[in-house]
């Protein structure tokens, strides 16, 4: 039966019409996800009436197709202009930006095109392949093991800062201050607030786009001539971008994993994967210095992690209904208006088993559209690192505006991409670690959020987190990947200065 | 494809991605404020009634979604906009009076929006993992008496569904030992599929989406509306008074103070339409949602007593108290 929907979903799929919307939705994905603040969630919800008219098959597979092209899109205004497209591309700006500056755009843009198309093609098949065993592992992440993440990412600051540790340290702690601005999670406290529009906090993509865009267009406004120095061949390293990406299959793999099983937890998403799996390069490589300026490694990481996370978000959604981002909350909501229930049903061969294989298989197709418009089309967009600043500043600076003005309509949101602007020129200029600062920002809601629940459920125990006979063996597991990031390099050093005196 | 061909293509994209934020724009159009984000509930519908309301309006609707605190700041900005029928938007109510109340806003007050209509009514439920074998409300009562099950899952901190909790503590013999706040539906949902938090309150629709993981029961209905998904539901109101005043809501479209009765009713009209459109009623008998249109008297009859029946049956003081004691 689960063969026979398997050639039902390749009979569907392989008709010019489905064809047509599977191109049409990674297309529409790639534009909505480069340019910053629209983002997937608001290009599939303008388009999710549009699909009245369509089969189910094909109006999931426009959805689907418009999120899983974003991921990619993501990528192209993170390399060219610093500024993250989606959210989930934020950490391809930290290598993919310096290469651009080096004339590299193209082969930025390639290899980000070729590790998303690798990951995507890897986690959907993994997905298509181990779907039971995934439900299971997705069922066992809970409050505690969100909060443990989180807690990992921020361990990874100690792996990602360059330079001055206490710096990084600082930079961390204030990026989590900013994430207790807003209503408490186990109060009635508006903290540091008597505005409205403050309830919820700073947008950290508002944040996102200030450190990195705005700080970046006053830094380009002392120089002359455009993003990439005058002197380098901006042409060319299509192949090399291809070709740096397949000398790295274990990145690509490891990355994807990570996208995966982080994107499948929901709250966490796509964006902590992209920083997990990119902290998890620097700190696996041989040269982590080289970071932050153009290593090929922190792009593979960042793009091969935010593709992986489209198969994982699948999970929660499409076996539950649970949404883990507003991206998803669109694509259930398609599902629900096509007269599809998110449920066991959707893997059932009684059930909608073949869709769900449809849905996945354009899944397959579409990334490898997205491998063939990002050799052929996209990285012919290495142009615009030649624009002169006086032209692209004015232009990168209203983009930036208008598309966070997008997020939410909160007046908010456009002083928060001023005030952090400002805050990230001078962190560039005196070496603190911005990196470091977004952690604290993408993860301190999290961390709190989560803290407060587990203690909660274990009436107050910190056991919760320790206990693997009454709450599982995963957040033990955490809690040692945690002790070993934080203190391995310290008992490596001591352990290497013993052996030498021995 | 030549590179002519690509531009106007990307162009073509552009428009179509550029849409959404013409609300932001224009201010010609006809915008309908949603207090909350894309792929919610009340944004699903919306986006449903809102092209069928284009039919009758012959004109353009445009969603303007204005997420933030719990609704409040979309309504917040809605009092401040045009009295001429251009802006309207959606409430739940009686979720936003109760979260007025609970923040003592003292700006504006709900009764000064102009009531226009409501489309839909949705409510909470129970739902309950299956692995505890519980089918009915006396059945949960009895596994919290014995100690079966300790924690109840809610939808966050001076969330409606908090006060909830402790009105099913306190007046329905709903004995759990925590209450354990969730950031929302979403997460209330997979703790209790996942057994984290094996009970905890959904609105109905997101009780049909957990019911069909299989794993999970809905086992009573704390509104008085009864739902179609579930024809067999026990009823709160056989262990005690009618909690609807704070567990059924209605998404009542209202418009900035001073909108004139005539521009309001042409609203209703449409949608009317909407609501009562083949197409919508066929979307909602396959989502589960509950479409119902009611007029601009039953808008306001309904805007008018929402907030004393809170008053009424809510001790919002000693409620504040408690969540200051708990935290």
């Amino acid at each position: 039966m689960t063969v026979e929907s398997l050639f039902g979903a390749f009979e569907t799929l392989l008709t010019f019409e489905t064809m047509i919307w599977v191109v049409l939705g990674i297309l529409l994905g790639i534009i909505v996800g480069a340019l910053p603040g629209l983002g997937p969630p608001l290009g599939m919800a303008i388009i999710l009436p549009m699909t009245a008219p369509l089969s189910p098959e094909n109006a999931i597979i426009l959805l689907i197709g418009i999120y899983s092209g974003s991921m990619y899109g993501g990528s192209i205004a993170a390399i060219l202009i610093n500024t993250p497209g989606v959210s989930s591309s934020a950490a391809t700006m930290f290598d993919g930006y310096p290469m651009s500056k080096q004339g590299k755009a193209a082969t930025a843009l390639s290899i980000s095109a070729t590790a998303s198309t690798i990951a995507g093609l890897f986690t959907i098949t993994a997905l298509i392949l181990f779907s039971p065993f995934l439900v299971e592992v997705v069922l066992a992440v809970g409050s505690p093991e969100r909060f443990l993440v989180a807690v990992l990412g921020l361990a990874m600051i100690t792996v990602v800062t360059r330079g001055s540790v206490a710096k990084g340290l600082l930079a961390g702690v204030a990026g989590l201050l900013v994430t207790t601005v807003g209503s408490a999670p186990m109060s009635l406290d508006n903290r540091y607030t008597d505005s409205m529009l403050l309830y919820d906090g700073i947008d950290f993509v508002a944040v996102l786009i200030g450190l990195f865009a705005i700080a970046e267009m006053m830094k380009l406004a002392g120089q002359t001539g455009g993003i990439a120095d005058q002197a380098v061949d901006i042409g060319g390293g299509i192949i090399d971008g291809a070709v740096e990406t397949i000398k790295r299959p274990f990145t690509v793999f490891k990355s994807s994993m990570i996208g995966m099983i982080v994107g499948s937890i929901p709250g966490a998403g796509s964006t902590v994967s992209n920083f997990v799996a990119y902290s998890e390069a620097v700190r696996s490589s041989d040269d982590p210095d080289s970071f932050g300026s153009g290593n090929e490694t922190g792009v593979v990481a960042s793009e091969a992690s935010n593709n992986g996370t489209v198969a994982g978000s699948l999970i929660p959604a499409i076996s539950f209904g649970i949404p883990g981002s507003s991206s998803t909350a669109v694509l259930i909501a398609g599902l629900l208006m096509h007269n599809l229930r998110p449920g066991q049903s959707m893997f059932d061969p009684s059930g909608e088993l073949a869709l769900t294989y449809t849905m996945l298989l354009a899944l397959l197709v579409g990334n490898v559209i997205i491998l063939l418009v990002g050799l052929t089309l996209v990285t012919r967009l290495g142009i615009l690192t030649r624009i002169d600043t006086n032209y692209l500043i004015p232009m990168v600076v209203v983009l930036s505006f208008l598309g966070t003005y997008a997020l939410d309509s909160n007046p908010i949101d456009v002083v928060t991409i001023i005030v952090f602007g400002v805050i990230g020129f001078y962190m560039v200029r005196y070496n603190y670690s911005v990196i470091a600062f977004v952690l604290g920002v993408v993860l301190g809601g999290i961390a709190e959020n989560n803290l407060y629940t587990s203690l909660q459920i274990s009436d107050g125990s910190y056991m919760i987190f320790l206990n693997p006979i009454e709450y599982g063996w995963l957040s033990p597991l955490l809690v040692v990947a945690i002790v070993a990031i934080l203190f391995g390099p310290f008992l490596k050093g001591r352990l290497d200065a013993y052996r030498e005196s021995a | 494809m030549n590179r002519r061909r690509l531009l106007k293509g990307i162009g073509a994209a552009s428009t179509v991605s550029l849409a959404g934020l013409a609300g932001c724009l224009d201010n010609e159009e006809l915008t309908w404020m949603i207090p909350w984000s894309e792929g919610g509930g009340t944004d699903t519908y919306a986006r449903q009634l809102g092209p069928l309301m284009e039919e009758e309006l012959d004109g353009s609707v445009v969603i303007d979604n204005q997420p933030g605190a719990g609704s409040l700041r979309g309504i917040e900005w809605l009092h401040s906009q045009a009295d001429d029928g251009t802006v309207f938007g959606t409430a739940n109510t009686p979720s936003w009076q109760f979260g007025w109340r609970l923040e003592g806003i003292d700006d504006w007050h709900p009764s000064d929006f102009e009531p226009i209509a409501y489309s839909g009514v949705f409510g909470y439920t129970i739902i309950v993992n299956d692995e505890l074998g519980v089918s009915d409300f006396s059945e949960l009562q009895d596994a919290y008496a014995d100690g079966e099950v300790d924690n109840f899952a809610y939808q966050g901190v001076g969330h409606d569904s908090h006060v909830i909790s402790y009105l099913l503590r306190d007046e329905y013999d709903l004995e759990w030992e925590n209450a354990v706040a969730y950031d929302g539906g979403g997460e209330v949902n997979e703790a209790v599929i996942s057994g984290e938090t094996p009970v905890g309150i959904a609105t109905n629709t997101s009780a049909a989406d957990a019911a069909d993981s299989g794993d999970v029961s809905a086992i009573v209905n704390l509104m008085d509306t009864d739902i179609d998904a579930f024809p067999e539901i026990d009823q709160i109101t056989n262990y005690g008074d009618s909690l609807a005043y704070i567990t059924e809501f209605r998404q009542t479209q209202i418009a900035p103070p001073g909108t004139p009765e005539d521009v309001r009713q042409d609203l209703a009209d449409a949608i009317e339409y909407a609501a009562t459109h083949d197409e919508a009623q066929e979307w909602a008998e396959e989502t589960g949602n509950v479409l119902e249109y009611g007029d601009i008297d039953a808008a306001a009859d309904d805007l008018g007593g929402a907030l004393d029946d809170l008053e009424e049956n809510v001790d919002f003081e000693a409620f504040q108290e408690r969540i200051e004691e708990d935290a």
